[in-house]
């Protein structure tokens, strides 16, 4: 059994008019079975609406199944003795950064998790540091959060889930609101957990070209997983991921229109290298 | 202790203009733009708009912000009336003009957003991000600004409603001769859309100029947490592998055909 496993999950909510009165409901989940390995680093995409979020908060108990089962490291996260557990082991990014952090200086952030855990103090002090040092901030250990970037901040709050020692980490948008630079860090940061730390990644996006070292991606639409495959295999259907209100990085884009124009290059080209090989290939043979 | 968040910014914006406006998180952009309809005013220098100085005593304020109208980040979390059409009525009637002609620049607005009508007597917290994004930003349209300040305006948006509500903006610009301000943190985005970019950096202006110019220096931009668009990339990456292509490139259309020219030649 993988560290995450979801079994024909549903999930349904009520809508209801101004005085109460229920309207519908609406299956923002339907039917998804997931079974992700320790270790891996998988990517969801899909539109606004598409229930990647909804999905994901299923992951470390904030929602529950309206049907099927999740299971977290062989937990069914919908029963009370296991919530503690589940919280501890799959931790949870979200997109501002400012709405995740509170406390006045970095490190006793950092602790935060850890404290509540019960954890002895001085432990606390050895897992602040070495998530600190995970994410590359260390040197900001005595800063205050608020002098940080955004980027910065994005990197404080992934080091206070570590801290939990976590197996699993949900990033649900952690970029979207961060320059170029500060997607790059917690990007590099997210991998390096993932490669160094073993820790499993579970990154939702819009930017296409942060999933491209992704060993798995899931597209979601309307609440069901529409694709399924690496990062190539997805990203070689340009038009089907236009469809979907997706798009592809701008690498594979480019390729994709060379191709049409007649150049015989390979679809789903995900790297600068990739293309220029491909492209230099075709000068030669010229 | 005193901060200069703006230090010495000499701008001159002509009517009609597309400019988009970018530098790393805390680097002025915001700061900036609250500037520009009297929202904050200058420690020292001064602010004009169309020649006369916005913080004379007897500049009408209230116009102004009619005339320069700033759609602020996630400007979804400022919808409060019990439907789409109410919400984007509030702005012009506030304006003091009547009902008829309220309505009538609320459903202009809706229109030129690209609304369905179907969704016009929805509450607002029922539509998608994308459309919730786009009802505020009709909201400021149906002011009927001349400038139109935009701080990052698709963030959080899927790639589909990105490329929506950019498109429309555009269209927007050019039916109206509306200027348009472009606060993003995609170098993609800005590069397809915009005639010139204005750089930020500490409080400062970095650089000014047309895209292809201000993208040449993507040095010295990830020096201060920006980069270039990743084509620009390419381009300088192709070129180093001794294709012949133009580097200054920074949309997919001209790349390609740039290649395309270089592999016949």
């Amino acid at each position: 059994m993988g560290i995450i496993e979801t079994k024909d999950l549903v999930f349904e909510y009520i809508r209801r008019d101004e005085e109460g009165n229920v309207e519908g409901i609406t299956r923002a989940v339907d039917n998804v079975n997931l079974d992700i390995k320790q270790g891996d680093f998988v990517a969801i995409l899909g539109h606004n609406g598409s229930g990647k979020s909804t999905l994901a908060k299923h992951i470390n108990a904030i929602l529950y199944p309206t049907e099927g089962t999740v299971w977290v490291d062989g937990k069914d996260t919908s029963r009370e003795e296991n919530l503690w557990d589940v919280r501890q082991e799959a931790g949870m990014v979200f997109q501002n950064p400012d709405n995740q952090i509170i406390g006045q200086v970095v490190e006793e952030d950092v602790g935060f998790g850890p404290e509540n855990l019960g954890i002895p103090t001085k432990e606390i002090w050895e897992r602040v540091e070495e998530s600190l040092k995970a994410v590359g901030m260390y040197e900001f250990r005595k800063h205050s959060p608020n002098k940080l970037s955004g980027g910065q901040k994005q990197r404080v709050s992934i080091a206070g889930v570590i801290a939990m020692h976590p197996k699993c980490i949900v990033l649900d948008e952690p970029t979207a609101m961060l320059d170029p630079n500060g997607r790059k860090e917690v990007i590099r940061a997210a991998r390096a957990l993932n490669d160094v730390e073993e820790i499993t990644i579970i990154l939702i996006t819009h930017y296409m070209e942060e999933i491209i070292h992704a060993n798995k991606v899931f597209v979601m639409d309307k609440g069901k997983i529409a694709m399924e495959g690496t990062p190539r295999e997805i990203f070689s259907q340009v038009e089907k991921l236009k469809a979907l209100r997706l798009d592809v990085p701008q690498v594979t884009l480019l390729a994709h229109e060379l191709k049409k124009s007649g150049l015989a290059i390979p679809e789903g080209i995900l790297t600068c290298e990739e293309l220029v090989a491909a492209l230099g290939r075709l000068n030669r043979r010229k | 202790m005193e901060y200069a968040a703006l230090k010495d910014i000499n701008l001159v914006i002509p009517e009609g203009q597309f400019i988009g406006l970018i530098g790393h998180t805390g680097s002025g952009k915001s700061t900036l733009v609250q500037h520009l309809n009297g929202l904050l005013a200058p420690t020292s220098g001064n602010v004009y708009y169309n020649g006369a100085d916005i913080h004379d005593k007897d500049y009408n304020k209230k116009e102004l912000r009619s005339k320069v109208g700033l759609v602020f980040q996630y400007p979804e979390h400022q919808l409060f009336e019990i439907d789409v059409f109410s919400d984007v009525c509030f702005g012009p009637k506030n304006l003091g003009l009547d009902k008829k002609e309220t309505e009538l620049r609320a459903y202009a607005a809706l229109k030129q957003v690209g609304l369905e009508d179907a969704y016009f007597y929805q509450s607002p917290f029922d539509l998608s991000g994308g459309q919730k994004r786009r009802v505020a930003i009709a909201g400021v349209l149906a002011m009927k600004p001349e400038v139109l300040i935009l701080d990052e305006p698709t963030a959080g948006l899927d790639p589909k409603g990105r490329d929506e509500i950019l498109d429309q903006i555009a269209r927007l610009r050019e039916e109206t001769g509306m200027t348009v301000v472009l606060v993003s943190h995609s170098m993609e985005d800005v590069a397809k859309y915009v005639d010139r970019i204005i750089v930020m950096n500490r409080g400062q202006v970095m650089f000014d100029n047309a895209p292809r110019e201000v993208f040449r220096h993507y040095k010295e931009l990830e020096e201060v947490g920006l980069a270039a668009p990743q084509v620009t990339y390419i381009m300088q990456a192709l070129k180093k592998s001794g294709l012949n292509v133009d580097t200054d490139i920074t949309t997919i259309q001209e790349a390609k055909t740039s290649i395309l020219n270089a592999l016949k030649g």
